[in-house]
Formats: structure tokens, C-alpha cells, sequence
């Protein structure tokens, strides 16, 4: 990378803007020995906040947030009962305005809402819990931030959250619930470009049986060649093989 | 010829007597925060493991050598507490040497393990997360979080209770994975086989709430209304839930 590359991605990093690959890509740049002196003092800042991602979360951490988005959801929280005459009231005037409302207000539906803010606050801060997570040590951190991001919708920084976690985690059943979430977006080229990559790169048997299942669901014409490359090997066990080879044929003739 | 009979009978009498004594050596570790709960990592290249939860403070771990090569099995691994935390690994494949080892009934578990035959917990509360490669996997008496993988072992997994806070991950590439779980317990499973072969005491309703998946539809499935989310997955095994 270049110095004003570097220099770009870390005026990105300190608006908040940046993405977890760009932050990836400037923490290997300033991990460099020879990076020029203006860049010290944020390396020295960039890896002082680094060293807490290996940090364990407190485990009341979760359950503040938890408590915040239930608050948020119930602002006052006092309940009311629908039975007391207040209530049956208060439910005859909620579907008056609300039909008023529906009834004048059509046009405006898509204009987003305090609910829809709400929601989108909401989702927000499951993704920060989601990769927070994904950092940890422990691996049922790991397996409920995979959970929780497989539950998010499209986001690019989970996007690549998961792609480097089915590339890196060390444990066999995170890197294969991470190929799952990672399923529900094979709308994104990116997606199916980095499950084709791992197919011929990972060892792990259960992965890359895996990988090859969701290729042939998909019928996936480029991870053909790996395909082919993986049942060249004489160690593959036979079944595998043989269900690699009817998946190849069903690829290549879309049957 | 009388004579030497004899004492062919009795030198393989000798012998047997040799192999039933398996030596064996044990261990108590110190907790450094006694009663607070701790955790065991244990990574070894070929031993059967066995642990038990217990009432006590301590952990205990006994060395087995089945063979009784004349060995000191100690030799062989390397303990280390730090925090509550113990780690076991070895200095090498120690074949023929078991690890039993006794430790709080909470606490939490990290086992793997490449060529062992066999990994075996019981009484246990706490997470674990065990990688048999092999070998097969057993726990009974288990409440929390499950990650269990093997290649080519069976998973046998009965649980009191899984982790309503951590998801649950049971998977086996020719093995078969059998979750047991109390009458009546809800959870929400997805069902990942590879080979159809599914068998369940429990009725499995569709959940769509846990989505689907594009690939194979329709395998979220709830039991009891739902509950502590687990994926059960395998490729040529079977797939069984039972009903303790």
C-alpha cells in the first residue's frame, strides 16, 4: 500500500467510516517496520486499541445491551390493562387515528419511521455485538456471533466478517456455520467467489464437503475445475468422491 | 516336561498379572481461585480422555498407561494452572496412555485430540467444546453449550439442559450424532443431513423463524415450541434425537 493509500484509509479509520477489511489492510500496513515517522503515533494509538480485541468481554457487557435495546423498545414501560374501560378506550381510539392515519397517510408509507429507526439502531448494534464477538477466544462466542450475524441482513463488514472466519477460525464447526450464513448471500458475487477460493484452498474435509454441496445446489459452473481437482486426489475418501463426481456431472449438464 | 509346563504356565500367569496392573500415576492441581469456576484445555495427539465432574475444589488427573511399557506416563504430558485455567498437552504421541481426570462439576471444557479412540464426560455444567478427529464422543449429564466435532467417531450427547445463552454445534462427517434430551424439553434444531437418515422420539414442527437455508430447505426444526438453538449435522452417519 501506498503512503497516501494509508494515509486515506486512516483519515477513513478515525470518521468511523472504514470497513473491517480496510482496517485489516491498514493494520498489516502499519505492522510494516518501515513506515514513514508521521505514521508513528497512529500505529502507537491503532494497536493500543487493537490489544483489547483479544480481550474477553465482560460478560455483563451483553446483558447491558440486551437491557438498552429492551428500554429502548419500552419507553415508559408502565402497562396498560385493555380490559379497564381506559383500555377498551384507548384501543377505540388507537383504531380510529390508526385508520385515519392508514387512510391519509398511504402515500407516506415508505418514509421511515420511529419503529424503522428503532429497528435499524437495533440491528446496528447486534452487528457491533456480532463482530465484537467474532474476535473473541472463546468458541461460543464465536458460534453466537456466526448466529447472530447469519440472522443480520446483507451488511458488507459482516460480508467479510464471516468470509475471513470461514477462511481462519481454528475450530471446524464455526468455520461451517459460517459457510451457512454465508449461504443466504450468494446473491453476492464476492460471496460465491470466496466459498470457490476456500473450496480449493481449505484441508478440512467436513469444509470443503461443505463448499462443494452449496457449489452444486447452486450449480456453480466456475468451481467446476476445483471440482475436478479435488477428486484427483487418491486420499479422498470413496464416497465423497463418488458424490463430488455426480455433483460435477450435475453441474455440467444442469440436470 | 511337567516341570517346564509349569513354568510356562506360570510365567504367562506372571504376565498377566503385569498387564492387569496398569501403571498409574495421579495428580491434584491446586485451584488458584477455589470455587470460582475454572476451565480445562486439554490437547493431545492419541489419548483416550475421560472426565468427571465432581464435588470438590480441585482438579484431579490420573495418568493410565494400558500398555505398561515400563514408562513413566507423567513424562509424557505437561500441566500448567494459571487463573482457573488448566491446560494438559502432550510432549508427543503417547499411545496406549489414558487421562482420567476429576474436576468441579462446573466448569468448563476444551478437548482435542487426534488419533484418541475415545472422549468420555460426564457430570459436567459448564460449555464444551470438544474435536475428536477419530474418535468418539460421549457425554452424559451435560448442561450448556455443545461444539462437538469428529470425522469418523459416533457423537452420544445427553444433556439436562443446552445453553440458552450460546447456540450448540454437533457434527460428524461419517459418524452418527445422537442428542438426548429430557421428555418434554423444547429446542430448536436445525437438522443437517446430508444422507436424509433422521430419526426423532420428538415431533419436529418447521421453524421458520430460524430462516432457511437456500441450499436444502426446511431444515429448521422446533421441538416443544422451541427453545436453546442446536445444529445437529452430518454427511453419511445418521441423525437421531432421542427422548431421555
Amino acid at each position: 500500500m501506498k503512503t497516501e493509500e494509508a494515509k486515506a484509509l486512516l483519515e477513513k479509520y478515525y470518521a468511523g467510516t472504514s470497513s473491517v477489511e480496510e482496517e485489516s489492510q491498514l493494520e498489516a500496513y502499519l505492522q510494516k517496520p518501515d513506515i514513514p515517522e508521521e505514521f508513528y503515533a497512529a500505529r502507537e494509538e491503532f494497536f493500543y486499541y487493537g490489544k483489547f480485541r483479544n480481550e474477553e468481554a465482560p460478560l455483563s457487557l451483553e446483558t447491558k445491551l440486551l437491557d438498552e435495546i429492551a428500554t429502548k423498545r419500552k419507553p415508559g414501560g408502565k402497562i396498560l390493562n385493555w380490559f379497564s374501560p381506559t383500555g377498551i378506550a384507548a384501543a377505540i381510539a388507537f383504531l380510529v387515528v390508526g385508520f385515519g392515519i392508514g387512510r391519509f397517510s398511504i402515500e407516506d408509507s415508505k418514509e421511515p419511521t420511529e419503529v424503522d429507526a428503532l429497528r435499524e439502531e437495533v440491528a446496528h448494534i447486534k452487528q457491533i455485538m456480532a463482530l465484537s464477538l467474532l474476535e473473541q477466544n472463546s468458541v461460543h462466542d464465536r458460534l453466537k456471533a456466526v448466529a447472530m450475524a447469519a440472522d443480520l441482513d446483507t451488511n458488507q463488514d459482516i460480508i467479510t466478517a464471516l468470509i475471513k472466519t470461514m477462511n481462519t477460525d481454528s475450530n471446524v464447526n464455526i468455520r461451517l456455520a459460517s459457510i451457512e450464513a454465508l449461504s443466504k448471500f450468494l446473491d453476492q458475487d464476492v460471496v460465491v467467489q470466496s466459498m470457490i477460493d476456500a473450496l480449493a484452498k481449505q484441508q478440512s474435509l467436513p469444509v470443503r464437503l461443505e463448499l462443494a454441496r452449496i457449489m452444486i445446489a447452486n450449480r456453480e459452473k466456475a468451481s467446476l475445475p476445483i471440482l475436478e481437482e479435488i477428486i484427483k486426489d487418491g486420499s479422498l475418501d470413496a464416497q465423497v468422491k463418488e458424490d463430488i463426481t455426480k455433483g460435477i456431472q450435475t453441474i455440467t449438464t444442469g440436470i | 516336561m511337567k516341570r517346564s509346563k509349569t513354568l510356562i504356565l506360570l510365567t504367562l500367569l506372571l504376565i498377566a498379572c503385569n498387564m492387569a496392573q496398569a501403571q498409574q500415576e495421579s495428580f491434584t492441581i491446586e485451584l488458584s481461585e477455589p470455587g470460582e469456576v475454572g476451565s480445562l484445555k486439554v490437547d493431545v495427539t492419541d489419548n483416550p480422555i475421560k472426565v468427571v465432574g465432581e464435588n470438590r475444589r480441585d482438579v484431579e488427573i490420573v495418568i493410565i498407561d494400558r500398555k505398561n511399557k515400563n514408562r513413566n506416563p507423567s513424562f509424557f504430558f505437561d500441566f500448567l494452572e494459571n487463573r482457573n485455567r488448566i491446560y494438559i498437552t502432550d510432549r508427543g504421541r503417547a499411545k496406549g496412555i489414558a487421562l482420567e481426570i476429576k474436576v468441579p462439576k462446573e466448569f468448563e471444557l476444551g478437548i482435542e485430540t487426534t488419533f484418541g479412540d475415545e472422549i468420555d464426560i460426564s457430570s459436567v455444567s459448564g460449555n464444551i467444546e470438544v474435536n475428536a478427529h477419530e474418535g468418539n464422543i460421549t457425554i452424559a449429564g451435560g448442561n450448556g453449550s455443545a461444539v462437538l466435532h469428529t470425522n469418523n467417531g459416533d457423537i452420544n450427547a445427553t444433556y439436562n439442559a443446552l445453553s440458552e445463552k450460546y447456540p450448540s454445534y454437533l457434527s460428524s462427517i461419517h459418524g452418527n450424532v445422537r442428542l438426548v434430551l429430557p421428555t418434554g424439553y423444547g429446542a430448536s434444531v436445525i437438522i443437517d443431513s446430508f444422507n436424509k437418515k433422521v430419526d426423532s422420539d420428538f415431533k419436529l414442527e418447521l421453524d421458520y423463524s430460524q430462516g432457511r437455508r437456500s441450499y436444502d430447505e426446511g431444515v429448521a426444526r422446533k421441538i416443544n415450541g422451541g427453545g436453546p438453538r442446536v445444529v445437529l449435522k452430518n454427511f453419511y452417519g445418521r441423525i437421531e434425537i432421542r427422548e431421555n
